[in-house]
């Protein structure tokens, strides 16, 4: 599609939990060995009926440029459950649920990832988002969601420039070989 | 001799800084990089120009060692780029491109010297992201090259994962033999915040794992600035027998006036490494990311006078490990034990799980082990039909990643003992060598010791069979000895086993069989004080009902330990305490042991009978369910386990007061809790799981309380500042403090410095919690500070969040707040802080 709008109002979840990283999601986020985590994992996922998130995402393919922004978001129902298991007082499964909160936005960032470059038919390819060292100006986010009309999946911004709902991930998709800084226009 | 080794005993060495950072000033485009943007390494083939230029402001700065721009020039991390067949010549043209910077300013006073640079990819085999094979290969490669391109010695660096570290080392040590040149290694280790490993491995771990191996050096590079790494260093020149190493970043990525830097000036960063020198006695130095030839040449303003004192060198101790932890074999409470259970042929629950697939049942029969109170686990898998290599595989690869108690691998065939060494990041025990065929199979076994960095058990068995009078036995201890010092080895490497043939065979062959064991026990450690002796307590009662076996299995060893017994290998449930076993049995067994008969006195005849009769007790059952509530509330804390804490809480409202069992148990369990996640003994989850079991305590316990009487530790309210929602950290410390006898009020994300200030004004806590995730936001703290002035509140502050340090806190947020602001890391910090507030 040139130029135009990709929306997807309901990403599969078994897609997205294909593109989760297991490695980070238990050692770095749970801090918990291997073996452990894989049982917290699948009983987060039934206990929370977390396969019912709504998982959201828009892209801008501009194919000409070889270029393609993104925005995805696990969503606030996400966050408001969190919220409700921490309520509850079950500290550890909060812990464990917002970690795989991040970890779900991040497979969907890769989700989407691949779905762009499939389209643009590159391989070797970056995901840069605002606010990291390429693309320096995060002011810049306003601009992306702007471009990527990312109120539709429910995305907006503080005034601090941060991404609401906070499980949410927003950057730009480009070929290696075109790789610069970036700073958006308009 | 390399005249690195030479320079090291007079002086400092001075290694370069940072390669990465100083490119990105040159603004290179992707033609530089001829499209594989991202591959430093390859401008080594692109624009060796600008990798000359940072190696000669290097050089013009002072450094004696330049590193060779040669970190990922490997197949493996050049398959990233899709160019793994560029990898040699790269790797050979960053040594080349460094050779020759260092020819040109190297003098017969300063000689300059070339450091072969070698990074650990980004697959960590441990989490079987990789394997050993895979890295050991693409290494071969990157080591090879690097000789060819001509470099002094070489750096492994910025190591994560043990078993990475030991891939690397053997192909280092394979392509060194197969060049015949012999250049010095080091290798450094990154630690994290918390002083340990990203995987958890501490440094006594890692000094355990390597100190069998002939480094040049052990140390520390990257992760943190010189604050960090103090602790560190100090470790490793208590423990490790090495020179040190230490090349830190220039501080942690700070916002500094608006713009991403590293946070650490040259000049601060030479008196570190000025002090590491001259304090710490560190023997070499240098920068990693971050610093600059500014860096190098304050640094070696700091050493450039210094004369090395004679450093003493601890020798390598005497200890197997894992990839989390210790054992050390001279163990206090003797005898150390080897954990038997994981055995197939040996144990029926092991093969039922082995035989019907069931990884899970197999690691938690081995991991149990470890609160049972083994010190080492032994696993023999090998049984009739099935292949043993790949069962060894599987198992060893799952244990190397999740059980910290160390291994044992008991086989006898070398294939096996090479594939389960070769998956096992931590210093191995093996179960065992002997000469039964002439010491073909020991020669390769001890071998691959040496070559993977293991210890060894040896059997005093030889070609004329098991060795039955204490002479034998000590003919072959002293063989075995003398194969293992040939192989490369220390004697504390070695734990002789002096095998007792069973007791329960009645034949007067081995009337003595305990004894002559006993002896040589004894004469092993006074002539050889540093080896290590080692019995399988069930041999000796082999035969003999189950019952039987038990109690003469604990005669035996009680006995043997009086002997001067090191360790013992043993089934948790084969053997008990002495308590539990009646005197009458407990004689009948020493009179077997000891040989002590008569005519019509058989003591094999009498210990059968004895439990033919069944007139024996049971032994006295273990005293595990005769702990106090009290005792048992605390450990449900401490364990994080809420099964029946109701029954516990209820039981213990009978006898003790409310507010008693709020201070005295549940706040004080938590405390402890604190402690041991402070010095790194449990993780946040199981912080967290214990949180949970005292919230759950005190909502059952508080409402027996009588109004007014509750008295809390403090008041503090917490917040996330405007225009930031992350909310995880904050509630986090709301946990942890609410269920540390704290009083918190939690206003929320996205707070305005009016909104906090009213809440203040309303509950007068006793300090202001403030949360940001982003540097943007942490800004805003600053405004909160100001607010509070400028409204006459005195109230301290207590900021934490990802983008904070204590920098930024003191110098930037403090002055403009009237009671000062504190920079706390987590929770346990900001508890800390609100203590000494109310301290004064």
């Amino acid at each position: 599609m040139d130029n135009g709008l990709n929306l997807f109002e309901n990403i599969q979840f078994s897609d997205i939990l294909a593109h989760l990283n297991k490695g980070v999601l238990f050692r770095s986020r749970w801090q918990l060995s291997v073996s452990e985590g894989e049982k917290e994992l699948e009983r987060i996922l039934e206990e929370y009926h977390t396969g019912q998130l709504v998982i959201k995402g828009v892209c801008k393919i501009i194919t000409n440029e070889k270029k393609g922004y993104f925005a995805v978001t696990v969503g606030s129902s996400g966050h408001e459950k969190a919220l409700e298991i921490y309520k509850m007082d079950r500290y550890f499964d909060y812990f464990l649920f917002n970690g795989l909160l991040s970890e779900l936005a991040e497979a969907a960032a890769e989700w989407i990832d691949q779905f762009i470059r499939l389209e643009l038919g590159i391989d070797k390819s970056s995901r840069i988002s605002p606010g990291y060292p390429l693309w320096p100006d995060i002011t810049d986010q306003e601009k992306l969601l702007k471009m990527l009309t990312a109120e539709k999946i429910g995305i907006s911004l503080t005034e601090a420039y941060q991404l609401v709902p906070e499980h949410s991930i927003t950057g730009m998709v480009v070929e290696n070989k075109n790789l610069e800084k970036i700073k958006l226009n308009g | 001799m390399n005249n690195i080794s030479k320079i090291i005993k007079e002086r400092p060495l001075l290694f370069d800084g940072a390669m990465g950072t100083s490119i990105i000033n040159f603004g290179l485009t992707a033609d530089d990089y001829h499209g594989h943007i991202n591959c430093n390494d390859y401008l080594s083939i692109s624009r060796p120009d600008v990798i000359t230029s940072i190696h000669e402001a290097y050089l013009e700065s002072g450094c004696d060692i330049i590193e060779t721009n040669s970190f990922g020039s490997n197949p493996l991390s050049f398959s990233e780029f899709g160019i793994a067949d560029k990898a040699f010549e790269t790797a050979k043209a960053a040594a080349m491109t460094a050779k020759k910077a260092a020819l040109k300013f190297s003098t017969d006073s300063k000689p300059r010297f070339v450091s072969g640079s070698v990074g650990p990819g980004t697959k960590l085999p441990t989490l079987l992201q990789s394997d050993f094979d895979t890295l050991y290969n693409s290494y071969l490669i990157h080591f090879s090259a690097l000789i060819e391109g001509g470099v002094d010695l070489f750096q492994i660096e910025t190591c994560q994962d043990l078993l990475q570290i030991k891939s690397a080392l053997a192909a280092c040590y394979d392509a060194m033999k197969k060049y015949r040149c012999d250049l010095p290694v080091i290798v450094q280790v990154t630690v994290e915040k918390n002083g340990k490993m990203l995987l958890g491995t501490t440094l006594e771990t890692v000094v355990t794992a390597l100190s069998g191996f002939d480094l040049f050096a052990l140390g520390l590079n990257c992760g943190t600035g010189p604050e960090g790494m103090y602790e560190s260093i100090k470790t490793l020149k208590k423990i490790s027998p090495f020179p040190v190493s230490v090349l830190p970043n220039a501080g942690f990525p700070e916002l500094i006036n608006g713009k991403l830097q590293y946070s650490l000036s040259a000049e601060k960063f030479g008196e570190h490494i000025g002090f590491f020198v001259k304090d710490l006695g560190v023997e070499i130095v240098g920068g990693c990311c971050g610093t600059t030839p500014e860096h190098i040449r304050s640094a070696y303003g700091n050493i450039n006078d210094f004369k090395m004192m004679a450093q003493k060198y601890p020798l390598a101790g005497s200890a197997v490990c894992s990839t989390f932890a210790v054992s050390e074999l001279d163990v206090e409470l003797k005898p150390l034990i080897i954990g038997e259970r994981a055995n197939a042929t040996g144990s029926k629950e092991f093969r039922e799980a082995l035989l019907s697939g069931d990884t899970d049942g197999m690691m938690d029969i081995i991991s149990s082990q470890q609160s049972e109170g083994s010190h080492i686990i032994d696993l023999s898998v090998g049984y009739a039909g099935r292949n043993e290599l790949e069962d060894m595989a599987q198992l060893v690869k799952l244990i190397n990643r999740d059980v910290p108690t160390p291994l044992c691998i008991d086989s006898t065939d070398p294939q096996t003992i090479e594939t389960a060494l070769k998956c096992y990041g931590g210093k191995a025990l093996i179960n065992s060598i002997n000469f039964e065929d002439g010491g073909v199979k020991a020669e390769k076994i001890l071998t691959l010791a040496k070559k993977y960095g293991a210890a060894v058990i040896g059997l005093t068995i030889d070609e004329t069979g098991l060795a039955e009078t204490v002479e034998r036995k000590m003919e072959v201890a002293e063989r075995l000895i003398n194969s293992v010092l040939k192989a490369g080895l220390h004697r504390s490497d070695l734990l002789i086993d002096t095998l007792t043939f069973t007791l329960g065979s009645g034949d007067p062959k081995y009337f003595n069989a305990a004894v002559e064991s006993f002896k040589a026990v004894k004469k092993i450690k006074e002539l050889y004080p540093d080896v290590f002796t080692v019995l399988g307590v069930s041999n000796c009662s082999y035969g003999l009902k189950p019952k039987a076996r038990k109690v003469l299995n604990s005669v035996y060893l009680f006995h043997a330990v009086k002997w001067g017994l090191d360790a013992s290998i043993f089934h948790a449930g084969k053997v008990v305490s002495l308590d539990c076993v009646e005197s009458s049995a407990k004689k009948i067994c020493e009179d077997l042991i000891f040989n002590r008969r008569s005519d019509g006195y058989d003591p094999l005849h009498e210990l059968i009978n004895y439990f033919e009769n069944d007139k024996l007790q049971d032994e006295k059952s273990s005293a595990a369910a005769s702990l106090d509530p009290s005792e048992k509330l605390f450990s449900h804390v401490i364990e994080g386990k809420t099964k029946g804490l109701e029954e516990t809480v209820s039981e213990l409202l009978e006898t003790t007061e409310p507010l008693e069992i709020i201070n005295n148990i549940l706040l004080s369990a938590m405390k402890q809790v604190g402690v041991r996640f402070q010095n790194g003994t449990t993780q946040l989850p199981f912080v967290l799981k214990s949180a949970e079991v005292v919230k759950k305590a005190c909502s059952i316990v508080e409402p027996h309380i009588k109004s007014g009487e509750v008295n809390k530790k403090g008041t503090i309210v917490l917040a996330t500042v405007k225009g930031d929602i992350h909310d995880i950290g904050k509630n986090l410390v709301d946990i942890i403090l609410s269920n540390n006898g704290y009083t918190v009020h939690n206003i929320g994300t996205d707070r305005s410095a009016a909104e906090i200030a009213a809440a203040v004004d309303k509950i007068r806590p006793d300090a202001v919690g403030l949360s940001a995730l982003l540097v943007k936001s942490a800004l805003e703290m600053k405004n909160v500070a100001q607010f509070l002035s400028s409204n006459g509140m005195e109230i301290p502050l207590i900021c934490g969040g990802a983008a904070l340090t204590n920098d930024f806190v003191e110098k930037e947020v403090s002055p403009l707040n009237r009671k000062s602001a504190y920079y706390a890391n987590d929770a346990f910090e900001a508890m800390n802080i609100l203590e000494k507030l109310k301290n004064g």
